[in-house]
């Protein structure tokens, strides 16, 4: 009876262990922090960035290039390559190339295997190459030679502040998935260093344009008022310049769909400081002077929200201010009549900013 | 052989936790079947029949104290319709397991051990199941009431900090509400409070009887908001369009997990080793359950030796059967048969009684 415990306890061991049979030692596995994917002739160039993480030289890294067909692909080929194993769980940021953000095929190729992935993490960050994403993994960072740490550092920062709405490839594509719109950041190469102004506009997994700094500030304080980060507004009033920060911004909005014809008013209010003005005027002791301030601030910031707001009815006819999603929310029935022809609606919807400006404070002097 | 007293706090946990399980595990059908992120209303309504349902049990229960609703359809129903209503219990019950049992070992597979194959998995969990099921109820119910404290809440726990960036207009529109949707998936919800019908076994063995009904209204209760509040969780981090694509919405779930200060790289393993917990004391439920089926409609004065039995009969219906994610479009019947006679024999058996007692006492 002994000899039959003994044995089966045995047995079970050994089945419970086979748990372990491809267990890796963390000094025999490279870990992926940047992955730039572009479109070559034939399939997709894999740009790969590893940290030599286990060396203890943390600033240090190697960079691979494949021409692969996919995820699957490329990790396959890596491991014939490589004496180490190629891990994604401390994947950063995927950065994909202009070229291959513009064939909505390969996009959904791509997002496909990242969302079917049990290893990969959705919460991955997501930035768009203006160019090659080959050139922005190669790019030597002086100060912060690890681009994949580099870009997730830039972007969690700026999610932080809500420069813009998207960060993440969960994000990106619960958007296109809801919408079918979405606004991904876009890096680049900016002299030794990387910048991240500019917005790719994607409509159906495809990059459609890009949007200015000051164009996706503008569809930031639609979308997300209460969070938004604008950027000062500059101004000259009677010759002198005049620059006002936004420090809190309140919204309401009302939406009508009737007879094919949709019309959104957005009523915004923009709380502002004096950020810098000119040593030696009184003039901001002057109620008409500081009205002249705010029908100039509030005319240029109209201007650059009509002049993006054209951009996106008439232009890219990409609903980037998720209207669509906000009629089928809360106006379903409505909403349901039109579905099939929203994005004409969309072009041809009266879309109105009515913006009250308020300049709360001239800062610490009068 | 061992002592068969449970609580009636180690009741309520055994009900909470297999509900839970079959809650799961059954998500996807109320998110795909409705259109809209309705479905806490089909919720609100199988909770609705459930608790009314419970009355009658309850009394027929309370009636017989000391036998499980095996014993007691054999007392008032003819012998062929028992033994009918018997092996209908046993194959439910081994169904259930083997289904809970697939979509855990795939679940690890997936998850933890990507090259272990999957019959070496079940095998270890049936194993390791039919251990703590061989002790009996006792050692189940402290297995469950400690899966609670330790597994259960902290993975509730987990699950809310995974909603750290949600949308929570997802949970609009409301109205027009999907009423079709909403009513064809009811009997879905129904199965998904599988402690409906384990209470049926559960509360004759428990201690203090008179808190049996205070305590199958309590389960109700729990499950429901439990139920409830997870289908809105997934809605409102997903939206209804993504959720239904989704194959394990809550382990997706789980892949979102963030904890201001968690040291721990992958928070959803963390998230997936609760929730092995609490399926793993499911199956012990389960295949305990399946054990006491047996032995009262066999007639056996034993229950434990009938694991032996359920072992290779769980093991080849898990290796057989399909995911439960790719059998959902063929099992719109089965769903509305299973659930349709979990709910409408013991209400028979009520029936069935109470005009016993009438026709005797006239």
């Amino acid at each position: 009876m002994k000899s039959i415990k003994i044995l089966f306890i045995t047995i079970i061991t050994s089945i419970v262990l086979t748990g372990c049979w491809d267990s890796v030692e963390i000094n025999k596995r490279e870990y992926i922090f940047a992955v730039g994917i572009d479109k070559n002739a034939k399939n997709l160039t894999f740009t790969s960035e590893i940290p030599k993480i286990n060396e203890g030289s943390e600033e240090q890294r190697l960079v691979y290039t494949k021409d692969c067909i996919n995820f699957a692909d490329f990790y396959a080929t890596s491991y014939l390559h490589s004496e180490k194993v190629i891990s994604d769980r401390l994947m950063q940021v995927i950065v994909l190339g202009e070229d291959l953000a513009r064939d909505s095929e390969a996009v959904k190729r791509i997002f496909d295997e990242i969302q079917r992935s049990p290893q990969m993490n959705r919460r991955v960050k997501i930035c768009i190459a203006k160019g090659k994403a080959q050139d922005i993994i190669n790019t030597e960072i002086p100060h912060n030679p690890i681009v994949g740490r580099f870009l997730s550092e830039m972007l969690i920062k700026l999610k932080r502040e809500s420069y813009q709405d998207i960060y993440t490839f969960d994000e990106a594509i619960l958007d296109l998935g809801k919408t079918g719109n979405a606004m991904i950041p876009v890096v680049e190469i900016n002299d030794k260093s990387l910048k991240v102004e500019r917005a790719g506009v994607f409509k159906e997994y495809e990059l459609i344009g890009f949007l200015e700094p000051e164009e996706v500030s503008s569809i930031m304080v639609l979308l997300n008022p209460s969070k938004a980060t604008i950027r000062n507004v500059n101004i000259t009033v009677e010759d002198t310049n005049v620059s006002l920060g936004a420090v809190d911004i309140t919204m309401t909005k009302k939406m009508d769909l009737s007879n094919d014809k949709l019309k959104v008013d957005y009523y915004v209010t923009l709380y502002s400081y004096i950020d810098s003005f000119i040593i030696g005027s009184n003039k901001l002791e002057d109620q008409s002077y500081l009205n002249k301030i705010k029908e100039e601030a509030t005319k240029n910031i109209l201007m650059v929200s009509k002049k993006t707001l054209d951009k996106l009815q008439n232009s890219y006819r990409a609903d980037l201010l998720k209207i669509k999603e906000d009629l089928y929310k809360y106006h379903k029935q409505d909403y349901e009549k039109i579905a099939d022809k929203y994005d004409e609606i969309f072009e041809a919807a009266d879309i109105n900013i009515h913006l009250d400006m308020v300049i709360k404070s001239t800062g610490l002097v009068k | 052989m061992f002592n068969q007293d449970i609580t009636p706090y180690q009741n309520l946990s055994i009900l909470i936790l297999v509900s839970f399980a079959f809650q799961s595990i059954l998500m996807p059908l109320l998110l795909s079947e409705i259109d809209g992120p309705v479905g806490w209303m089909t919720i609100i309504i199988a909770a609705v029949v459930l608790y009314f349902s419970l009355k009658p049990i309850n009394k027929l229960l309370l009636k017989y104290k000391e036998d499980s609703f095996l014993s007691i359809s054999n007392k008032i129903f003819p012998r062929l319709i028992s033994r009918a209503i018997g092996i209908y219990y046993i194959i439910m019950f081994l169904i259930a397991n083997s289904i809970l049992m697939k979509d855990f070992a795939e679940q690890i597979k997936l998850m933890m051990l990507f090259r272990t194959p999957l019959g070496s998995i079940i095998i270890v969990i049936l194993l390791t199941a039919s251990y703590a099921t061989k002790k009996g109820i006792k050692t189940i119910a402290n297995i469950s009431s400690i899966t609670v404290l330790i597994a259960f809440i902290p993975y509730i726990f987990i699950m809310i900090f995974s909603t750290y960036y949600a949308d929570y207009s997802n949970v609009f529109p409301i109205y027009p509400a999907d009423v079709e949707g909403v009513l064809k998936s009811v009997p879905g919800a129904i199965l998904g409070f599988f402690g409906f019908t384990i209470l049926l076994f559960s509360n004759s063995k428990v201690t203090v009887q008179e808190n049996n009904r205070s305590i199958n209204k309590k389960f109700i209760l729990f499950s429901t908001i439990l139920y409830v509040a997870c289908y809105l969780m997934i809605i409102v981090k997903f939206g209804i369009k993504e959720s239904v694509h989704l194959v394990w919405p809550f382990i997706s779930v789980m892949k979102y997990v963030n904890i201001p200060g968690f040291f721990f790289e992958s928070t959803e393993i963390v998230g997936l080793c609760f929730q092995i917990i609490v399926t793993f004391s499911c199956i012990c439920i389960i295949a305990y359950f399946t054990n006491i089926a047996m032995q009262e409609t066999f007639k056996t004065r034993e229950d434990g030796f009938f694991i032996y039995m359920q072992i290779p009969i769980l093991y080849f219906m898990a290796a057989v059967l399909p995911g439960m994610y790719m059998m959902f479009p063929y099992i719109q019947w089965p769903i509305i048969i299973l659930s349709g006679l979990n709910l409408l024999i013991p209400l028979i058996a009520a029936l069935v009684d109470a005009k016993f007692k009438k026709v005797k006492n006239n």
